[in-house]
């Protein structure tokens, strides 16, 4: 359900998302069969519910002896959704209401009485839900994916408001809003932008939305507080729910669809993998959830120390959370980070140098690599990123092909200019000294074009380290991580402990790069030229 | 020993070479003369193959210039042009050694040329490492020469050599290389528009206009026979050349006696 809360900030373009996605979707490829020896692999939403649920199933497994890691917060439910069925993951927490309404791209067939007849909601989602649950067993078939346990608790969208002004109002269940003049609703732009949303609401309750307008889900709570708005969408499971004692207001015509939380997972999983899940299934139910939220997201504890205290409370036994320090995490973050950018800048220098002295050769053949390197840097990050996903999975390759892609540009076009730039005098001094062509490029040309070519490679490395970040949403670490999950808890402290290591590493770049342009380009020869 | 054979070049519509026979004499020095534009650069260019005749050859010791041999040829031949063309990330030791090190030369030859080129072209083992933009314009033009000469070429092409200098350095160094050109009895082959520096230096002097040769002979030919109203104005549009010859027959005289 709030699959794109965390990554929404990130999102600009949903044109450019929505067209990633499509072809993500259309280029999958043909599944194949998990390596046995490879750990299962569990993946998780970027939100903190979705990351809670999947340390709980990694641990659930680790405790039963099996071996598995989870590749967290990942992403959207797109992403998720297409890594299980390129078998990248192996096993994911969903939701039915995400799986009916987004991923098996069907329309919900409506009945009519849940529109109009104020009937007993319970019955009708219940019924409905058998329908759908059939037909969806059968679709996921297809596509080799099967839920493998419900875990009990729904997180649906509600409606809730201050409880002193509903008091005031008068207002109990959501169908009272059509009768009560002048409220102010703020929702989240996705809940307005969705069909089971506002439109879908509106139309449901016969609501006349004289003052809506979107605002982010996390401020939402702040303008109830502060009288800015009425009434809001929440997530059932949300624990400012209990923490601000908010009304929820009752779905008197049931109109959101049925949220329940499930694992979906390959249909291929081990029988032991399954044997091993099989006990989450109804143990965890909305008070719970709600309890374990409220742990992260108010009580500022790790997800994987709250997931531990969890799996030792349904098991039994003690609470075995990994010691992660943070000097530990920093490190590895820094790795992550470091192999990103290297591996990505050292293939666009390889490619990007004879590149750019082809083009410098070829005015034509230039216009049309700066081009084509050009459409390539406009693509938005994210969105280049998710178009990585079909070709190469998650993780560290799709991350550095994108940055790859992202380094070209600046290096062609340096090589390029400073090649083009060196006065033609000089490049018909060196021709009739009976220099061959390549010595002429190395003794001469290359070094002239020094400056320019390393003034390329550093915009592209700060250019790299800084779109790295966004690298965690895909599965490839590094300091996107902790920025990432700081967003996503509101945590400034976890932010800082990526953007500022990430902005250090950047300026320790550009020193770097600063200090080999003074030994290799030396100065006094080459900024003064008068030509 | 540079011969140019009918060779006709354009540029666009611009025709810079129309069909010049010329033969540049062994161990002598031949000064292009003529205005901005008539070819004399062009004929140069030639010679070391940074253009190609559209028509005609040119020939150096009986060979072709072009093909697979160019860059041989070029080794042979000393280029030095305007403002010296020195590369700006090299020093000028840098700059006058780096063919001999690209050849593979020993250290010790290139050290024993080097110090030769220093005392030839006059300059202090002091501005060895110092790069181009630290020197002074006649400094620039005596490395460039030194980097012309390094590996003792059979020919000497210098393109307006003294052009962008003012006229004391200009004058200094004129008679430097004329002292040069003596003692190195080389083929020399010099493009000027000042017809007392080409008096100075060239032993012949070829006087071009718009692609054609006008007239060629010594300096008493060009201002005491012209063969044209163009070299007549040419000739008197210039001063000092009189005065030059002038002096050049009394230090004649003055030997006779």
């Amino acid at each position: 359900m709030r699959r794109i809360r965390a990554w929404n900030a990130e999102v600009r373009s949903r044109t450019w998302l929505t067209a990633a996605i499509v072809a993500a979707i259309g280029t999958i490829g043909a599944t194949q069969a998990h390596p046995s020896d490879q750990p299962i692999v569990v993946g998780s939403k970027a939100f903190t519910e979705s990351v809670i649920l999947g340390e709980i199933v990694t641990q659930t497994l680790q405790r039963e002896g099996i071996r598995a890691v989870h590749r967290r917060a990942l992403g959207g439910s797109r992403v998720l959704f297409d890594a299980l069925r390129a078998q990248e993951i192996d096993v994911y927490p969903e939701y039915t209401g995400t799986l009916d309404q987004e991923l098996l791209g069907r329309e919900q067939p409506r009945n009519d009485s849940r529109h109009t007849a104020p009937a007993d909601p319970t019955t009708l989602t219940g019924g409905h839900a058998e329908r759908t649950g059939a037909a969806r067993a059968a679709q996921l078939r297809r596509d080799g994916l099967a839920i493998v346990a419900r875990l009990g608790f729904e997180d649906r969208y509600v409606l809730g408001m201050l409880p002193e002004r509903a008091q005031r109002l008068g207002v109990r269940r959501i169908s009272d809003l059509a009768h009560t003049a002048g409220l102010r609703f703020g929702f989240s732009n996705e809940f307005l932008s969705r069909a089971d949303g506002w439109s879908g609401l509106e139309r449901a309750y016969g609501l006349r939305g004289e003052s809506v307008r979107g605002l982010d889900h996390e401020l939402a709570y702040r303008a109830l507080e502060h009288g800015d708005i009425d009434v809001t969408d929440l997530y059932s499971t949300d624990p400012e729910i209990v923490r601000d004692r908010l009304r929820v207001l009752e779905d008197d015509r049931g109109f959101f669809p049925d949220y329940s939380a499930i694992l979906l997972a390959r249909t291929g999983l081990p029988a032991d993998v399954r044997r091993a899940l099989a006990p989450l299934s109804g143990r965890i139910d909305t008070q719970t959830m709600a309890r374990l939220n409220a742990s992260v997201l108010i009580g500022h504890r790790p997800e994987s120390q709250v997931a531990a205290q969890f799996v030792a409370g349904l098991f039994g036994g003690a609470v075995q959370p990994r010691a992660r320090t943070w000097p530990r995490e920093l490190g590895e973050y820094t790795l992550q980070q470091l192999a990103l950018t290297c591996a990505s800048l050292a293939a666009a220098i390889l490619i990007g140098l004879p590149l750019g002295i082809v083009a410098a050769r070829r005015p034509a053949l230039a216009r049309l690599v700066l081009g084509a390197a050009g459409v390539v840097q406009t693509i938005p990050s994210l969105a280049l990123l998710v178009f990585m996903i079909p070709l190469l999975g998650i993780g560290f390759a799709p991350a550095a092909l994108a940055l790859f892609l992202y380094s070209l540009l600046p290096i062609i076009r340096g090589t390029c200019a400073g090649l083009g730039g060196i006065p033609r005098p000089l490049i018909e001094s060196a021709a009739a000294l009976g220099l061959s062509d390549s010595a002429q490029l190395r003794l001469i040309e290359l070094p002239l074009a020094a400056r320019s070519i390393l003034a390329g490679i550093k915009t592209a490395a700060v250019i790299n380290i800084g779109t790295a970040t966004l690298g965690a949403l895909i599965g490839a670490g590094g300091y996107g991580q902790p920025i990432l999950t700081g967003i996503r808890l509101n945590d400034v402290r976890l932010i800082l402990e990526g953007a500022v290591p990430a902005a250090l590493l950047a300026l320790a770049v550009q020193a770097l790069f600063d200090g080999i342009e003074r030994l290799w380009v030396n100065p006094s020869t080459f900024s003064r030229s008068k030509r | 020993m540079l011969r140019y054979e009918a060779v006709t070049k354009r540029f666009g519509p611009l025709l810079a070479l129309d069909g010049i026979t010329l033969e540049c004499a062994s161990g002598r020095t031949t000064a292009l003369l003529g205005p901005s534009g008539c070819g004399k650069s062009t004929l140069l260019r030639l010679a070391v193959g940074l253009v190609q005749a559209d028509a005609g050859r040119v020939q150096v010791d009986g060979r072709t210039v072009g093909g697979a041999t160019l860059e041989g040829l070029r080794r042979r031949i000393g280029y030095v042009i305007q403002e010296g063309g020195l590369f700006p990330h090299l020093d000028v030791r840098g700059n006058v050694t780096l063919m001999a090190r690209h050849l593979g030369w020993e250290r010790g030859r290139i050290d024993d040329r080097y110090r030769e080129l220093l005392e030839l072209v006059k300059l202090p083992a002091t501005v060895s490492p110092r790069p181009p933009d630290e020197l002074s314009g006649g400094q620039r033009q005596r490395v460039s020469l030194m980097r012309a000469l390094m590996l003792d070429p059979e020919l000497l092409l210098l393109d307006e050599p003294l052009g962008a200098l003012d006229p004391m350095i200009r004058h200094e160094l004129q008679h430097d290389l004329k002292e040069l050109f003596a003692s190195l009895n080389r083929t020399v082959v010099l493009v000027t528009h000042d017809i007392a520096e080409a008096g100075v230096l060239g032993d012949a002097l070829v006087l071009l206009r718009a692609g054609r040769i006008e007239q060629q002979g010594s300096l008493a030919e060009l201002l005491d026979r012209p063969r044209s109203a163009f070299v007549r104005e040419f000739v008197a549009s210039q001063r000092g050349a009189r005065e030059l010859l002038e002096e050049q027959n009394a230090a004649h005289t003055r030997m006779e006696r």
